[in-house]
């Protein structure tokens, strides 16, 4: 039996293994290799936690998502749009995903995304550089990030600033071997915390083992000033 | 609040000393967004909010797929694609060694059942496929008549099933050296002085491993010298008890390989430097540098020895 969860768009069903759902925006059609289930005259996609790092938040206990129906996401390091497509199923027709993605191969597979799902704008474009994305975006209500840099905090942190909404959420994946490869995660996570709290509260924040090894995932807000 | 406009992907955006926001519809190319001079970021931090905020407005959001759609595949077909050829090419050269050997070791599985003695004698693979195809079928069915021979009697049509797998091999190999004429020649084209330093093979190597002209340009002469060797270096970067590796790719370097073992490691790290040096002229298409660079890697590797 397929529920709605605490967090609004996301399915779940019991069993030996619990799996997540979202409502397909285009029935019938697969955006990568996810199972397709009816139930009660509406199609649902899996969404896979190996695959989508939101998905594994979901599994491990996310308790806020900062994501509703219309709103306007921007999502950094959307890659060949596995988990787009998900946040596209959950913010709905009415809703946008700002899909920004720098490496050539995956932006390809992203617009088929796109061309199927209306409302994702693919951007190919460096996330780093402000100003370039201003000049396609609008302001968000949510800021999405997972990148693989050094710096992906001080990214993470500047587009929260001048994109996010007051009292939006932002939701940063952190990899830590992206920023040290030899230094203990926890240590990696505590700094990216201390760098977030000057500005943003913490929500939640999630280990992703062992769906991901040495990732975690912030939730963050924006503090009005 | 002071009037300015700017290139925006729904149009010029024009911002009035009251305040008013206005769009005119205009389709503009990545150039035409990035020009500097009616430039967003010069806007005072208040106007920027401003406009971002309105334009999250829901009448705005079907010009927004479609726009940035059309720019992104615009990008796309755009994209300077050199790097890229050259790398999907060694990758086909890669996979075609693959195939020739899938191909060498069903040979061998297959006529092994028929010859199981002139199989098992003879180990090169070349001399092995040439052999099969040099010997008609009177010839072989003689041979597995031999009186304690464990050969199984082939038909005709077995016969021919291995010669199909024959042929096949010809026709890869013979596609692989044209591609690898291919790649020479198109490296050759695009990292002249590179090519020159550090041999096309090896070039195009570096330039698969490090993903792009770009990366490669943009790496250190460290990463260039560990290229391919990610497997130590991280090894000792976790535990600096473990030593560093001297070389990846570059150790195939006729250079690397003709030294003795002992200068292996300073020769590595002197072609490394100059290669590095050789990628960013490349990627800038500056002057030949090449020859100059490679007399004083001959003048330093023989003041080592």
């Amino acid at each position: 039996m397929i529920f709605e969860s605490q967090l609004r768009g996301v399915f779940l069903e019991k069993g030996k293994r619990t799996r997540v759902y979202t409502k397909s925006l285009v029935p019938r059609v697969k955006v990568y290799d996810e199972s397709l289930v009816f139930q009660s005259g509406v199609e649902y996609r899996e969404w896979n936690p190996r695959k989508s790092k939101l998905s594994a938040a979901i599994l491990k206990g996310l308790s806020q998502m900062g994501l509703k129906e219309g709103y306007a996401v921007l999502y950094l390091g959307a890659a060949s749009g596995t988990t787009v497509s998900h946040m596209a199923d959950i913010v709905g027709r009415n809703g946008i995903i700002f899909a920004v993605e720098f490496s050539l191969r995956p932006v390809r597979d992203l617009v088929f995304v796109a061309e199927q799902r209306k409302n994702i704008a693919p951007i190919f474009a460096d996330a780093s550089n402000i100003n370039e994305l201003a000049a396609r975006i609008s302001m968000v209500d949510l800021v999405y990030q997972d990148l693989a840099q050094k710096n992906q905090a001080e990214i993470f942190l500047n587009n929260c600033d001048l994109f996010l909404k007051d009292e939006g959420f932002g939701i940063l994946c952190v990899k830590a071997r992206s920023i040290d490869v030899a230094q203990k995660p926890s240590i990696i996570f505590r700094d990216v915390r201390n760098k977030l709290e000057k500005t943003m509260s913490i929500v939640d924040m999630r280990n992703l083992d062992p769906f991901e090894l040495d990732h975690c995932m912030f939730v963050v807000k924006k503090r009005v000033k | 609040m002071v009037a300015s406009s700017f290139n925006h992907i729904l149009g010029k955006l024009s911002l009035s000393s009251n305040g008013q926001i206005g769009i005119t519809q205009k389709m503009y190319g990545i150039d035409e967004l990035k020009s500097n001079e009616s430039s967003f970021s010069n806007m005072d931090g208040a106007d920027k909010k401003r406009i971002l905020s309105f334009l999250k407005e829901n009448r705005f959001r079907s010009d927004f797929y479609d726009n940035n759609i059309a720019l992104t595949k615009k990008q796309m077909s755009a994209y300077p694609s050199d790097d890229i050829m050259i790398i999907q090419c060694l990758a086909s050269i890669e996979e075609m060694t693959k195939m020739k050997n899938m191909i060498l070791n069903r040979l061998r599985e297959w006529y092994g059942y028929m010859s199981p003695e002139f199989i098992h004698a003879i180990g090169n693979q070349e001399k092995m496929i040439e052999l099969i195809e040099s010997k008609d079928i009177e010839v072989l069915k003689n041979e597995s008549v031999k009186k304690d021979s464990m050969g199984i009697k082939f038909l005709k049509e077995d016969n021919q099933s291995v010669m199909h797998l024959c042929v096949l091999y010809h026709e890869i190999d013979a596609a692989q050296g044209r591609q690898k004429d291919a790649l020479i020649k198109r490296i050759s084209n695009v990292m002249p002085n590179t090519v020159l330093i550090a041999t096309p093979q090896l070039a195009a190597g570096l330039l698969q491993a490090a993903g792009s002209l770009r990366n490669l340009m943009i790496m250190p002469a460290s990463t260039i010298q560990t290229l391919g060797a990610e497997k130590a270096l991280f090894r000792h970067l976790k535990n600096k008890k473990n030593k560093s590796p001297k070389y990846g790719l570059l150790f195939n370097h006729p250079l690397v390989q003709q030294s003795p073992s002992a200068s292996r490691g300073k020769i590595a790290r002197i072609l490394a430097g100059k290669i590095s040096v050789c990628v960013k002229v490349d990627y800038f298409k500056g002057k030949p540098i090449a020859a100059n660079l490679y007399s004083e890697i001959v003048r330093k590797v023989q003041h080592d020895l």
